[in-house]
């Protein structure tokens, strides 16, 4: 069982969440996120003559970053939106891929987590927002089950 | 699940589904498509789309479906929906998450040979001046009170104190690049940190900017009046709002779904959250996504600006220094437009205004040939230019298509080519490309799409617009 995967969807980007917890679940999802923000290394081709990804190599290392979540909704499927959202948003603000989660607590409407990760000059952000479209929580006899549609 | 067979044919280029109240619809569902891309359109969830939108509260006339109509969330993409002003709702999924992002065409008076000795490094000066690819930042960080004032008084601020631009450009960029009703006190600080160092930045996805030749003019007197003429350069660009609008969005879809309870309205998918427009969170969401709007039409002017730089340090001759505008035209967006008397708030995701000559807020020089319109096709493949009509407004709200639209999915698309693969057929045809990542190349292929022309002959023959010119690319540069 993947815990996390890439389905087909027309125009946007389906990712399909499986773990045996919720709280896995959550976590399966911003390592989703963390692993399109950081891009496929192989898909990447420098071009000659950009001047910011120059500069960007030239810069070099990753750093160290972290961030704390804390959220309310009013029920469960909000609250993976509004995680997505979140982990969208400080990515994008701190330039940062944070596949790392510890989730301090979790509820069906609420959630506090420490985000950790690595900051990259190379982030690669396609996604605009989590949606509410095909949004499915399913808790099954073999574990957690969610699908969430990306718009891309 | 909406079967075609449940569609009436009206012609053989419009096709509608008649309200069911059983199914929650107010109004008719129409769909502008011939038969083979009605085929495409139903092989998705596009239609069952099409069928929520007609359960809006307010909605009037009827929910319109473009030929390039494909499967979104909420709303479909190519999807129109006018909702009766002020108590009818306004739903920010049915504008989308890069709120006014539209298409700009620029003239020039190079010809195709003249361009040619200096395509290459052309293209590649335009690729390093404007920053592109996602969350990629720009050359200007905007201070708060500068970006306030871009937020609320658009391109005219922008171009009489900053002087990016001509006060010509004005009158050629819809509504003279500022939307009334822009609150910038509405849009959060996350969507404005998101977005004040990134005006003048393409943005990733099928945000791109052309270099093209007018290879074909169709209607000799409207492409006359728009200043086109065949073997003529011109440069398209298109992109949005960018994090700006995303965040503006994302906020307001929240703040509608715990808000719609109280409102007694339910919705058939929960990314059609909405409110009256006459309520609180529905006129905040209104003056931030104006804001928005007032954002992407500065940042299609920055990036103009900086392409008339190059352009006037490539030009071989004097007096083909310049670039001229056009027109500008947003394809998500929301805008309370007059319809019978009545005010109707027209949402239109993935959907271009096209008003007819007899549109009173048209500019002069437009007045007897109608609206310009700009129709992408799919990277490498030809676009169109047209111009919006009278009819256009009993039809389809005075709207018309985007673009191509998606016809694969971006992982089907990698699956049936490369980037490498693009680069290269785009190479034999002499098409200049710049684009970072072979993926997103792979992406946008041309086989990812549907056949532009087939779209814009749907449009052309159900009256919704008039084409004039077809623009053959020569230079890409792909965000």
């Amino acid at each position: 069982m993947a815990p996390y995967s890439f389905r087909e969807h027309t125009g946007e980007l389906k990712l399909r969440l499986e773990s045996t917890t919720l709280e896995g679940l959550f976590v399966e999802a911003a390592r989703a996120l963390a692993e399109i923000v950081a891009g496929d290394p192989g898909s990447w081709e420098q071009e000659a003559g950009s001047q910011e990804q120059e500069a960007a190599d030239a810069m070099g290392g990753d750093t160290a970053t972290a961030s704390e979540v804390r959220l309310e909704a009013p029920d469960r499927d909000a609250l993976l939106v509004d995680w997505l959202n979140e982990l969208i948003y400080t990515s994008e603000r701190d330039k940062g891929v944070y596949d790392q989660v510890s989730m301090k607590s979790l509820s069906e409407q609420s959630l506090v987590a420490e985000i950790r990760g690595r900051t990259t000059e190379r982030l690669c952000l396609p996604v605009k927002a989590a949606t509410f479209h095909g949004l499915r929580i399913e808790h099954a006899p073999s574990g957690w089950h969610a699908e969430v549609v990306l718009d891309v | 699940m909406t079967k075609l067979t449940e569609f009436r044919t009206l012609s053989p280029v419009i096709h509608e589904l008649p309200p069911d109240p059983g199914r929650g619809m107010r109004v008719p569902a129409r769909v502008f498509a011939d038969g083979e891309l009605l085929e495409q359109i139903a092989a998705d969830n596009s239609l069952e789309q099409l069928v929520n939108v007609t359960t809006l509260p307010g909605i009037a006339d009827a929910a319109c479906g473009m030929p390039d109509m494909h499967e979104g969330y909420g709303f479909p993409v190519g999807g129109v929906a006018g909702t009766r002003a002020p108590d009818g709702v306004i739903s920010p999924g049915g504008i989308g998450f890069d709120i006014n992002c539209g298409v700009r065409l620029l003239r020039s008076e190079l010809t195709e040979a003249e361009l040619e000795p200096i395509k290459e490094p052309l293209v590649h000066e335009i690729s390093r001046t404007i920053p592109s690819g996602y969350g990629r930042r720009g050359r200007w960080a905007l201070e708060a009170a500068t970006l306030e004032r871009v937020l609320t008084e658009g391109c005219p601020f922008l171009i009489r104190e900053r002087g990016l631009g001509s006060i010509e450009d004005l009158e050629l960029i819809e509504s003279g690049g500022c939307m009334a009703g822009a609150d910038a006190e509405a849009v959060s600080e996350r969507a404005k940190h998101r977005g004040h160092d990134q005006l003048g930045t393409l943005g990733g996805g099928n945000h791109f900017l052309e270099l093209q030749v007018v290879e074909a003019v169709l209607d000799e007197e409207a492409a006359s009046c728009l200043g086109l003429r065949a073997g003529q350069i011109t440069v398209l660009i298109h992109t949005g709002s960018r994090g700006l609008g995303h965040q503006v969005c994302v906020d307001a879809v929240r703040t509608m779904d715990r808000a719609m309870a109280r409102y007694g309205i339910t919705v058939p998918d929960r990314q059609l959250a909405c409110a009256p427009l006459s309520s609180p969170e529905g006129q905040s969401y209104f003056g931030a996504m104006t804001a928005a709007a007032n954002f992407a039409w500065c940042n299609r002017q920055v990036i103009t600006e900086r392409v008339r730089d190059v352009f006037e340090r490539f030009a071989p001759r004097p007096d083909a220094k310049e670039l001229h505008l056009v027109y500008d035209v947003g394809h998500n967006t929301a805008r309370l437009e007059k319809f019978d008397g009545e005010t109707l708030c027209v949402h239109r995701k993935g959907a271009t205004r096209a008003l007819g000559p007899s549109a009173a807020e048209l500019p002069a020089r437009y007045r007897s040939s109608g609206q310009p319109v700009f129709i992408p096709g799919s990277m490498g493949t030809s676009s169109y230019v047209l111009v919006g009509t009278d009819a256009a407004a009993e039809l389809s709200l005075a709207s018309t298509c985007h673009g191509a639209g998606r016809a694969l999915s971006r992982k089907a698309a990698k699956r049936k080519t490369t980037g490498s693969e693009v680069r290269k057929q785009l190479a034999a045809r002499g098409i200049v490309v710049r684009c970072p990542s072979n993926a997103e190349l792979a992406e946008e292929a041309p086989l990812a799409y549907k056949a532009v022309e087939e779209v814009v002959r749907v449009v052309h023959e159900a009256g919704l617009a008039r084409r004039v010119a077809r623009l053959r690319p020569l230079g890409v540069i792909k965000g």
